[in-house]
């Protein structure tokens, strides 16, 4: 069976929909599937050194706050950084959209070690070419 | 190394992860991790509390090519697989 290279597309800052995507990714790059991520706009922020990310939720995750704190305080949850090295440990490329970077004022020496590069549109369609896409 | 019998036969346990208190993919990943590290025909063991790895471990193993022995939950409510490392 085909063993098509999936393209994650993280726009959301808020911590559910990272932390769903970095599951997905672990999931398929657990099958041996190739994956890249592109962080843009909002999820540049969980990339950013020395910068521990607040419990930040959008739209109904506010409600659920409290309940995933709770989980995260008993171990359920990981920590983005070992979620992040346990992706590179499998493969994984984390890539950061230029246009993102520059439309907030990022500079590429901000982010932690575990990204790959800086992109812009083009090169990350050139390098994912019959991927998969999901846009979070 | 730990040794089980299994369908009236022994085997030998390479090594143990233990993703209880863990929710999908991460009990999968760490299987996955582990058979990565030891030799074809070693058997790993995983334990898990997710219900999730009860179609995710069959499923994974299918996929990767690996020989999924037994996956059983235990008295404590603990899913427990055996998995033999076929892929090299």
């Amino acid at each position: 069976m085909e063993n098509r290279g999936l393209g994650i597309i993280l726009h959301s800052g808020s911590y559910d929909r990272i932390y769903h995507g970095f599951s997905l990714c672990l999931a398929a790059l657990s099958l041996g599937r190739e994956v890249k991520i592109l962080f843009t706009y909002w999820a540049l922020e969980y990339l950013k050194k020395n910068k521990p990310k607040s419990f930040y939720l959008e739209d109904l995750g506010q409600e659920q706050k409290e309940v995933l704190e709770k989980n995260k305080n008993k171990g359920h949850l990981i920590e983005f950084r070992e979620l992040i090295q346990q992706i590179k440990a499998l493969g994984g490329k984390i890539y950061v959209c230029t246009q993102s970077m520059g439309l907030l004022n990022i500079a590429r020496n901000e982010f932690i070690d575990e990204v790959d590069k800086s992109v812009g549109l083009t090169t990350w369609f050139t390098e994912t070419k019959e991927y998969q896409f999901i846009l979070i | 190394m730990k040794e089980i019998i299994l369908n009236g036969h022994k085997i030998s346990i390479e090594t143990t992860v233990d993703a209880v208190g863990l929710f999908c993919p991460i009990p999968v990943v760490r299987l996955k991790k582990e058979l990565d590290k030891v030799q074809p025909k070693c058997v790993v063991e995983l334990l898990s509390d997710d219900p999730g790895v009860l179609e995710d471990i069959p499923a994974w193993c299918h996929e990767t090519s690996n020989k999924l022995l037994s996956l059983q939950k235990n008295e404590e409510g603990i899913f427990i697989a055996y998995v033999m490392k076929e892929r090299i």
